[in-house]
């Protein structure tokens, strides 16, 4: 759009992490002080972020392809090799970037209505500033170790902002759980460098070097698996996934902006960078099948998170785990896609293949991003109003009382069911249309390709069902108020709605606006190592498919309801409702296998401890203790005896050294 | 008669030391204690002077001016923490102040209590004649 001179993108770019951090600072020095100037501080510090990277996007939209890389310093050296604090800005990082800050200064303002009176809210204010410093530092350095630093920091800030009312032992709980399970995934990424930085070419660790290093294919597997596991982690992918729906004891604007629009994303992020990255230049078949082979497993595991969580989803009662499974389960689709390998396709190279595969992925992050956002937002609204009950049990048929928390409920989960023309529509048909392409190259992986697609279909005709479930229990039907609400359950105050309207606005828009016109993928084209091919908008199968999905999920859902609505009885828990409630059982698996056997050990190793080991230390303490014990009479706190003893001392010497001589 | 010569101004110093020595252990009150202590220093200050004097070199001699000094910032800091006890007991006894001991210990008591503060010998009493004389307030009550 415009030109900017390379020193001005390069202060811009170092805005976007900074001001967040120093933001984060002054509200926790300020927030003993002046509360009340946290959420002040805070919003100013992710607006400035925002606008650098609104600039940023707008200077280098339309020219100039590949990566600007800006240096700002060194953070260490090792042999040759230093680890450099530098921002790498490329299409994907941009955008990226810009739509984390956009969404966090959203949050924040919905913040301040929903955290207030709250005692803690310096601390909250400051700690969600902090996580938009490290996400912007993990989307856009170039060192993979400075990323690992972001990827760490949000981690952090994850588990903070999870257990933030720490004194509700579940909250504390799950945060350790948070913490616990991503670690896994952490250990693997770190694995990843460490890997990396022992191959002589991708030393330097940066995102070029690691690129254009000429690696055995062995080792591209081994990294790309190890990286796998990392983005399963942070993502939630089965079988990592456990760790999502608890998350939802933090608060709500928490949820909505980690555990739905950015953090959990960082795994696609990540992925969705490296498989097309690691595919490179190269024609390399041994290479390319190590990509292929990861890729199989990313997809695979998107596939059984998709279906399942989306089945788990079905059955829950709490508004929020609805929503956390329904996060699972969009995020099971951007790995879905993200498994589209590339074998060689028509007229296109492995490398195009990949690079629309990881666009179709980013594409569907990108709207996912606004639209669950949304959804959680809107479930903080109802649970503001409702005293902060979430269990869709206990309210209903809120819509009179809550008309823009209603509409904007609404405008999301049309989006997250796909409809046309909002902004889920055009990222999940994008999905659909890569697997279905997949599934038609008549290649060895098609029929796994023809599977992906099918469970992708089925999972959207079960998202529109559980959303839309949630929907019809919260607004429709009889008006229920719990008596926690008292006489306050009233449509939230406008710092709260604003918010949702914005975020409304967006949904609509953004996939109409980016998707057909081509602007996004266009845009995105000029990412590194993506080889995007002009593809122009048309209606496909795939599509009327997705759609009659969707809508036959919503009459199903309307249907249950209006039965459900008509028996007043409750009925009796089928099975199939019994396994969604229980998560199909693998928190419990995970317990059985895991947990217990390990807590067993610690006890057992804990008893050999106390009561074999201490003993047998204590006894060779006991030797010092007796010699001691017989001279303590000595310290008698008379100072004439002190004396004595010293001059008798000072004699006995002297003796010695006249006998001596 | 000769002039003295070094072993003599030895003997001397070494006897200066030895009573101080004593005066140290077996006196109880704390400033007889100092004083004892001062007498020490000034014996070895002596030996110092002593051997200055006979092997011709100044050392010794400016040793001993430093070890005055030190001497005198000790009495003034020894005599505020000897105020410093007798406010907490009332008493100059040293044997009083025995808390550093170990904790299973008893008390060191004392065969011999040192006698009491003398009761004050009642003033003499004489028959009013003129103004009585404004009595100053002690100052330094201690």
């Amino acid at each position: 759009m415009f030109e900017l001179s390379s020193e001005v993108l390069s202060g811009l770019a170092l805005c976007v992490p900074v001001l967040p951090l120093i933001a984060a600072v002054v509200s926790a020095v300020l927030g003993s002080t002046r509360p009340s100037l946290a959420p002040l501080v805070a919003s100013v510090g992710v607006l400035g972020a925002f606008a650098a990277s609104l600039l940023l996007l707008l200077a280098t939209a339309g020219h100039g392809s590949g990566a600007h890389i800006f240096h700002y310093g060194t953070w260490f050296t090792i042999g040759h090799h230093s680890i450099d604090w530098e921002i790498r800005l490329d299409a994907l990082a941009t955008a990226m970037v810009c739509m984390v800050t956009f969404i966090s200064f959203w949050i924040v303002i919905f913040s301040q209505g929903y955290m207030d009176g709250d005692h803690g809210s310096a601390r909250f204010f400051s700690l969600v500033s902090l996580f938009v410093g490290a996400m912007a530092i993990l989307v856009l350095a170039n060192s993979l170790v400075v990323m690992f630093l972001g990827w760490e920091g949000v981690g952090v800030c994850s588990y903070l902002l999870v257990g933030f009312w720490f004194r509700k032992p579940e909250a504390a709980a799950a945060a350790r759980k948070a913490f616990l399970v991503t670690r896994l995934g952490d250990v693997a990424l770190l694995g990843a460098l460490l890997l990396l930085a022992c191959q002589p070419g991708s030393r330097a660790l940066t995102f070029d070097a690691v690129f254009s290093a000429h690696l055995d294919a062995g080792i591209v597997y081994f990294v790309l698996l190890l990286l796998l596991i990392g983005a399963v982690g942070k993502s939630a992918q089965f079988p990592l996934h456990v760790w999502l729906p608890d998350a939802m004891e933090g608060p709500t604007p928490v949820s909505a902006l980690i555990h739905a629009a950015t953090m959990v994303t960082a795994g696609v992020y990540l992925l969705a960078r490296f498989f097309p990255g690691m595919t490179g230049e190269s024609v390399d078949l041994s290479r390319l099948d190590a990509i292929a082979s990861v890729q199989d497993l990313a997809g695979g595991l998107g596939a059984i998170t998709a279906l399942s969580a989306a089945i788990m989803a079905m059955g829950q009662s709490d508004l929020k785990r609805v929503l956390a499974y329904s996060t699972l389960s969009q995020l099971g689709y951007m790995f879905m896609v993200l498994g589209v390998s590339g074998e060689p396709r028509g007229e296109h190279l492995p490398q195009e293949v990949i690079g629309v595969a990881a666009f179709a992925s980013i594409f569907h992050l990108l709207t996912h991003a606004f639209f669950k956002a949304l959804l959680f937002l809107s479930a903080g609204s109802v649970m503001h109003a409702m005293g902060h009950i979430i269990d869709m049990n206990r309210f209903g048929g809120l819509r009179r009382l809550m008309p823009i928390t209603h509409a904007s409920f609404l405008v999301g989960a049309l989006a997250l069911a796909g409809f046309p023309p909002l902004s889920g529509f055009f990222s999940k048909d994008e999905i659909l249309l890569e697997l279905w392409n997949g599934s038609l190259t008549g290649g060895p992986r098609s029929a796994f390709f023809a599977i992906l697609f099918s469970v992708g279909l089925i999972t959207a005709g079960l998202t529109a069902y559980y959303i839309f479930r949630a929907y019809f229990k919260t607004f429709h039907g009889e008006e229920k108020i719990p008596h926690e609400a008292g006489h306050h359950a009233h449509e939230s105050p406008r710092s709260m709605t604003v918010p949702l309207m914005v975020l409304a606005v967006c949904s609509v828009v953004v996939g109409l606006a980016v998707g057909p016109t081509g602007i996004l993928h266009h845009y995105l084209s000029h990412t590194s190592h993506w080889h995007l091919h002009e593809s122009a908008f048309s209606v496909n199968i795939p599509m009327i498919l997705g759609v009659l999905a969707a809508v036959t999920g919503v009459a199903v859902a309307w249907m249950l309801h209006k039965a459900a609505a008509s028996t007043a009885k409750k009925r009796s828990m089928g099975l199939f409702e019994s396994l969604a409630d229980n998560r199909l059982y693998i928190d419990g698996l995970y317990l059985a296998t895991l947990v217990r056997p390990l807590a067993a050990l610690g006890l057992v190793v804990g008893w050999l401890d106390r009561e074999l080991i201490s003993p047998l230390i204590e006894l060779g303490a006991t030797v010092p203790r007796m010699v001691g014990g017989r001279f303590r009479s000595a310290q008698n706190g008379l100072l004439q005896f002190y004396a004595l003893a010293m001059a008798l001392g000072l004699i006995v010497i002297l003796a010695m050294f006249t006998v001596a001589r | 008669m000769n002039s003295p010569d070094l072993p003599h101004y030895l003997a001397c110093a070494a006897v200066l030391f030895v009573l101080g020595l004593v005066g140290f252990l077996a006196r109880r009150n704390l400033i007889l204690m100092f004083l004892s202590v001062e007498l020490m220093v000034q014996g070895v200050a002596l030996n110092f002077v002593a051997f200055a004097r006979f092997r011709g070199n100044l050392d010794g001699q400016s040793f001993v001016l430093f070890m005055l000094t030190v001497a005198a910032c000790e009495a003034a800091l020894a005599l505020a923490l000897i105020l410093a006890l007798y406010r907490t007991q009332a008493s100059l006894d040293v044997s009083l102040w025995q808390n550093l001991r170990e904790d299973d210990l008893d008390a060191t008591e004392d065969d011999e209590p040192l006698p009491g503060i003398m009761p004050e010998a009642p003033l003499p009493s004489l028959p009013v004649a003129g103004i009585a004389p404004a009595r100053p307030e002690e100052s330094n009550r201690v």
